[in-house]
């Protein structure tokens, strides 16, 4: 028998820790990829994702069910993932996390899971040089396509907030872009030149 | 030339319309500094959207059970001790309360001040006894024992000492082995 989401949700408010596991089935990749861009690797990611599914399950009765449940549980993790990086200040790409092999990756094309790995490490590496809260909100805008209200509401802060955050944070991606490309282009004349 | 207008279509992702999509191909072809800010942001969002989901290792929902097992098992054991905590003040006011009340209390305050005095008297009432033994003693035996029991006291202190500086000393060369 398949119970709805809903179903699962009533339930686990009632104390039912299979239902709410069945909740952290359904919702395990979207929270713990959500970890991984805030955190940079993997373990992190991992802890911030089983504290985030912990945290919600202890404020179950909390949640507004007027709200996509999806939103609130990123919700939690962002501003879970925001706390952490301000305790930590530390570095925050763990490269060889983010070059390690998937094996999980469906992708069947190996060329498609190596553009998708350097894209993924390219990401990671420009990701790390925001700050925590201009990186939750571009991953929230651009990794799940949350609207500008959403964020307001997932990040509790105001729309004209998320608008300035989102302006600062294209800009520094675009410059750290056009960066990276002027320092590979240097790079490879570099190396030209030596070889010749 | 005008940048701001350009910079804030591309980095708010404004709708544009016809006519302002044409005005901004026209700044662009001619803005070396607009065309970098676009192709830059426009690259960052393709590497965004096209990167891929990052999956939890299998088995992420057994792990959680097992997490929120021990976090249920701390949550036991923190109610516990704030019960606890929560039981002794609890106790520690009523009976502080009752002391007061019922008198005892200010009994008690007044038992230990006598009880200090009558110790003050006894210590200061012995000296002065010993003093008068000394006294009556030749100066040579007294100055003895003082050397005797400082001689001691200062004996331990360096030996103490002693083994605290050696304790540190071999602490840093362990450190030092590590290190190597």
């Amino acid at each position: 028998m398949i119970i709805s989401e809903a179903e699962n949700l009533k339930l686990a408010r009632q104390g039912n820790q299979e239902a709410y596991t069945s909740i952290v089935e359904t919702y395990q990749n979207p929270v713990y990829n959500l970890c991984y861009r805030m955190l940079g690797n993997s373990e992190a990611a991992e802890d911030a994702a089983q504290e985030t599914f912990w945290r919600a399950y202890n404020n179950l009765n909390r949640y507004d069910e007027e709200r996509p449940f999806a939103t609130w549980l990123l919700s939690i993790a962002a501003h879970y993932c925001i706390d952490q990086q301000r305790r930590k200040r530390l570095p925050t790409v763990d490269l060889d996390e983010i070059i390690e092999f998937n094996a999980e990756d469906p992708a069947p094309n190996p060329e498609h899971a190596m553009l998708d790995t350097e894209f993924s490490e390219e990401i990671q590496r420009q990701l790390a040089t925001l700050n925590e809260n201009d990186r939750a909100v571009l991953v929230l805008r651009y990794f799940y396509e949350l609207s500008e209200d959403e964020i307001c509401q997932a990040l509790s802060i105001t729309k004209s907030a998320v608008k300035s955050r989102l302006h600062r944070a294209r800009q520094h991606m675009a410059d750290q872009w056009n960066d990276d490309q002027e320092n590979l282009t240097a790079e490879r004349r570099q190396h030209e030149s030596q070889t010749i | 030339m005008n940048h701001k207008p350009f910079e804030n279509w591309i980095l708010d992702e404004l709708h544009l319309n016809a006519s302002q999509k044409k005005e901004m191909e026209k700044h662009l072809s001619v803005c070396s500094r607009c065309k970098r800010l676009d192709t830059g942001w426009q690259a960052s969002k393709r590497l965004m959207t096209h990167a891929q989901v990052k999956t939890p290792a299998s088995g992420f929902s057994t792990r959680w059970q097992a997490y929120a097992l021990k976090k249920q098992n701390l949550q036991k054991i923190r109610r516990y001790r704030l019960t606890l905590i929560g039981l002794f003040m609890l106790v520690f006011a009523a009976s502080l309360t009752y002391m007061v009340a019922s008198g005892s209390f200010l009994q008690m305050i007044a038992d230990a001040f006598n009880g200090l005095t009558n110790m003050i008297v006894a210590v200061t009432s012995g000296l002065s006894a010993l003093g008068l033994w000394l006294y009556r003693m030749p100066i040579a035996i007294p100055l003895t024992l003082g050397f005797i029991f400082f001689g001691l006291v200062n004996a331990f202190i360096m030996v103490a000492a002693f083994t605290l500086w050696n304790l540190k000393q071999r602490k840093v060369q362990t450190d030092e082995i590590r290190v190597e």
